[in-house]
């Protein structure tokens, strides 16, 4: 890997280093592929790969979100909240008959709202984001609970459930979704000047203020994008379910979490990449989709991720230190 | 300072709210029996037909104060323990308790038989005997009508893999023991693939489900431990085009599971009868408290085997 990058001119370094993370996360997810493949005669088929990615869809959407405001030193716990909150409101709607539209584009507006909150919260109050989104974790599973006072809304209209059971063209939709939110937000992120007042913001908020930066609004924005994320994993969930659950997504902002990681975002913020989280959600729907063909016990299982999950911010560690 | 202050006022504030708002209760409350409802969670349909039952019969009776509480979503037997000790000190008539762990929740069971308070236990059990009466589903013999059902429905033979929710949970074990027991006394033939913990959590269940079938092309039969493991695995056969070729027996009953029949992709579901726990559990409650006799200590409240045949006729 240094012959690779050692021989490159000065200005495309950042480039070079970038593409070495991404690189490094996808040979770990090849390397899982090869193992599973070898193991179950059933992993490597069109169909076990396209229902893998249809289990990944959520995770990924959701860690998009969680890598902006890691990059900013932040970090969304109200994620899963927010999925449940946001089937919710759409199953509310639909079942007060208003159009499949305005129902979506209100669980967004939630969505967006709570990430409003937590954005102000964390730039103008001065709140912890670890502390701020906690609030709203708790705070918001009490609203979707409180909403029907904690019973579920079955039997959501088929036209609403396609986005998370149809398919087109042999793709499910929750993946063609999947895909493009990341490459939106991907390029929002490495390409725009939103993207690189998020990295500068991250990387030393008081230089970033000085260079005139609006450090305030950056915040608010990465929180905002991780809500509106949050509420479309939840419309997807209740999708493919055919319900909307007060109890749903609780527990998954931490694989958001463990998928940016993984993907190489680092918790001191100001480095971060769509692509890296993308392979790094990958990197654990493909482990629990591998053990589970092959069949290994569903303790094991937590085992297995947790070390995988450590064991790659260690590693990136080391390679740093080069 | 200036924040100890304000931390001090606001925990005053919050205090005197509720001081004011028990106190009016109380006043309101006078000369009723006082009966605090305690359930696993908030959420699941099955703890919302206890309430619905225990209204109902505290509504029939009159002089009923019914007061319901719940742990909010996660499963914290700690979260309910403090429960009861609130219940002791605002000194309940009667508590009706549905533990989330057998040992954490004794403890509390025996100090509000000491404090002079009745207590019904609800669905599951805990491990002192000192509560007046057990109203529950009898899950070993669920589990067994479940596994017989199954059997029946692929025919004695094939692959048969199971969704369970919580790994540890007292219930929902002897749901999944009791069935692989029966399954290999009866069925010989029948192999039993592998387990996994859903949580109750749908989508969890679709994907483990998913997987299951991924591995195992001839999967003859699903079995789903509670609601939740039930439907979303029921989804995952629906939505592979399996639905009436992988036979489904799960437990619960809800919404979802009576569409997912309808479908034809759950063949059948044991349905227990939580609105009569909470609603007899009140009326024993109530006959605790007055000294009358209510039917001996252990009541099996019985389960339902709910197929499309049946399903007009389940509540």
């Amino acid at each position: 890997m240094a012959a690779f990058t050692s021989g490159r001119p000065g200005l495309l370094k950042n480039v070079s280093r970038e593409n070495k993370q991404l690189l490094s996360t996808f040979s770990g997810l090849f390397v899982i592929g090869i193992i599973f493949t070898i193991l179950s005669p059933y992993f490597l088929s069109v169909n076990n790969l396209l229902t893998v990615a249809t289990q990944t869809a959520i995770i990924a959407i959701i860690a998009i979100g969680q890598t902006y405001v890691m990059i900013t030193t932040g970090i969304d716990l109200s994620i899963g909240s927010n999925i449940a909150l946001s089937g919710m409101v759409a199953g509310m709607a639909m079942a007060a008959g208003l159009p499949i539209p305005v129902a979506i584009t209100m669980a967004l507006l939630s969505g967006c709202l709570v990430g409003l909150l937590n954005g102000v919260m964390v730039s103008y109050g001065r709140i912890p984001p670890f502390i701020a989104t906690l609030g709203t974790m708790t705070a918001i599973r009490g609203v979707s609970l409180t909403l029907t006072q904690g019973i579920p809304i079955s039997g959501l209209p088929k036209n609403f459930t396609i986005m998370g059971t149809g398919s087109i063209a042999g793709i499910p939709i929750p993946v063609i979704l999947m895909v493009v939110l990341t490459v939106i937000f991907g390029f929002v992120l490495a390409r725009t000047k939103l993207g690189r007042h998020v990295y500068a913001t991250g990387s030393n908020l008081d230089a970033a203020r000085l260079s005139g930066i609006d450090t305030k609004a950056v915040l608010i924005k990465v929180y905002v994008i991780s809500g509106f994320l949050a509420a479309f994993a939840g419309l997807i969930m209740a999708a493919r379910i055919i319900s909307s659950q007060p109890s749903a997504g609780d527990g998954y902002e931490l694989d958001a979490v463990a998928s940016s990681v993984i993907g190489g975002t680092s918790t001191l913020g100001g480095e971060g990449l769509i692509g890296g989280t993308f392979i790094g959600a990958f990197i654990i729907g493909i482990l629990r989709n591998g053990l589970n063909l092959v069949g290994v016990s569903p303790f094991i299982q937590k085992i297995i991720i947790g070390v995988v999950i450590v064991g790659s911010v260690f590693m990136d560690r080391i390679k740093r230190k080069d | 300072m200036k924040r100890v202050l304000l931390v001090a006022l606001f925990v005053a504030m919050a205090c005197s709210t509720m001081v004011f708002a028990a106190g009016k209760k109380e006043a309101a409350g006078s000369g009723k029996i006082k009966i605090t409802l305690i359930t696993m969670d908030s959420i699941d349909e099955h703890w919302l037909k206890v309430k619905a039952g225990a209204e109902a019969k505290a509504a029939e009776l009159g002089n009923v104060e019914l007061t319901f509480n719940a742990p909010p979503g996660k499963v914290d037997a700690n979260v309910q323990l403090q429960m009861v000790e609130d219940a002791i000190t605002k000194r309940a008539n009667v508590i009706m308790l549905a533990p989330l762990n057998k040992d954490a929740l004794s403890p509390g069971v025996e100090k509000a038989k000491a404090a002079g308070i009745k207590v019904i236990m609800i669905d599951s059990g805990v491990s002192t005997t000192k509560y007046d009466a057990f109203f529950a589903t009898d899950n070993g013999q669920a589990a067994r009508t479940a596994a017989d059902t199954l059997g029946a429905l692929i025919g004695g033979k094939g692959k048969v893999a199971i969704i369970n929710a919580q790994a540890g949970a007292g219930t929902t074990m002897t749901r999944e023991n009791e069935f692989k027991a029966e399954m290999k006394a009866k069925f010989p033939n029948v192999v039993i693939v592998g387990v996994q913990y859903s949580d109750g959590d749908k989508t969890k269940a679709m994907n483990q489900a998913l997987d299951f079938m991924t591995a195992n092309p001839d999967l003859a039969g699903f079995y789903g431990c509670n609601e939740g493991s039930t439907v979303g695995l029921a989804q995952a056969v629906v939505q592979t085009g399996k639905a009436g070729k992988i036979m489904v027996v799960g437990f619960d009953f809800s919404n979802d599971t009576k569409a997912l029949i309808q479908q034809k992709a759950i063949q059948a579901t044991m349905v227990q009868n939580p609105y009569v726990m909470g609603y007899k559990g009140v009326d024993a409650g109530v006959r605790a408290v007055k000294g009358e006799d209510f039917g001996g200590k252990t009541i099996d409240t019985g389960v339902t085997v709910a197929t499309l045949d049946n399903l007009a006729s389940i509540k």
